[in-house]
């Protein structure tokens, strides 16, 4: 993939679907393997729940970005909106596995992704959600054993 | 996403078809929830078979049914997981808290 793509949602929940599929489309292109893409659609549809649930409170009208690249050895999804200001790498995350409703989507996402990022810029909130490639990732492996 | 329920003598199966998701999980809350306080129903098979992806939400619909199954002294059993609902429950460590069976028939035959 060379380049990126940008697209514009609104934070209305039937957006879910088509932002799924444009990234699991994104992973495909960067031959990410199945089980990382299953891994980075679903850290990014935390997010984006997130942001439409809790950002913005539900109101359905508000702007979402979504940004897909290819950079040195990873793909990167970026999500920005202009809700309220939240880290979802800086929570307290509960074990997922006590028996309550909800309360999982921060740990989905954290333990779906290689890297993420959180930073507040100009009124904008961006979730920066980075997997290795294949390749990247077993040079990774090698290098740490090597060292 | 679809919910189709079927009632057996044995009990009650829901068939989901499509994406679990924020939009589309309070209709299977609703529904397993609806079955699981009907004290006429010993057994609950949520058959999955037809979802190929579900998110938090979806999870939190099936841990609420489980518990609310629980106090009504219901059972609730899980069909047809297809690889990215099991990943999901695998990563969540809830995989061994359900009652995962085969199929319908072998969750309602025992």
């Amino acid at each position: 993939m060379v380049g990126e793509v940008d697209v514009r949602i609104a934070s209305d929940p039937r957006w879910l679907k088509l932002a799924r599929t444009l990234i699991d489309e994104c992973c495909q292109i960067v031959s990410l393997g199945a089980g990382p893409t299953r891994a980075m659609v679903m850290a990014a549809n935390e997010a984006l729940s997130n942001v439409m649930r809790h950002a913005y409170g539900g109101d359905r009208t508000c702007p979402i970005r979504i940004v897909c690249r290819r950079t040195s050895g990873a793909l990167e999804v970026e999500i920005w909106d202009r809700g309220d200001e939240f880290d979802p790498f800086a929570q307290r995350v509960p074990p997922p596995d006590e028996l309550r409703g909800g309360g999982r989507g921060l740990f989905l996402i954290r333990s779906s992704v290689d890297e993420g990022e959180y930073a507040r810029t100009s009124g904008w909130n961006r979730t920066r959600l980075r997997k290795r490639l294949p390749g990247e990732a077993r040079r990774e492996a090698l290098r740490g054993h090597a060292g | 996403m679809q919910v189709n329920i079927k009632h057996h003598a044995e009990g009650a199966v829901v068939q989901v078809t499509g994406d679990v998701d924020m939009l589309s999980s309070p209709r299977l809350r609703e529904a397993i929830l609806e079955l699981a306080q009907d004290c006429a129903k010993a057994r609950i098979v949520v058959n999955l078979e037809g979802v190929h992806y579900i998110d938090s939400s979806g999870v939190a619909s099936l841990v609420e049914g489980l518990q609310t199954a629980r106090r009504y002294r219901t059972k609730l059993m899980l069909v047809g997981l297809n690889e990215g609902p099991r990943d999901v429950l695998q990563l969540t460590r809830l995989l061994d808290v359900f009652d995962v069976r085969a199929s319908d028939s072998a969750a309602l035959g025992d």
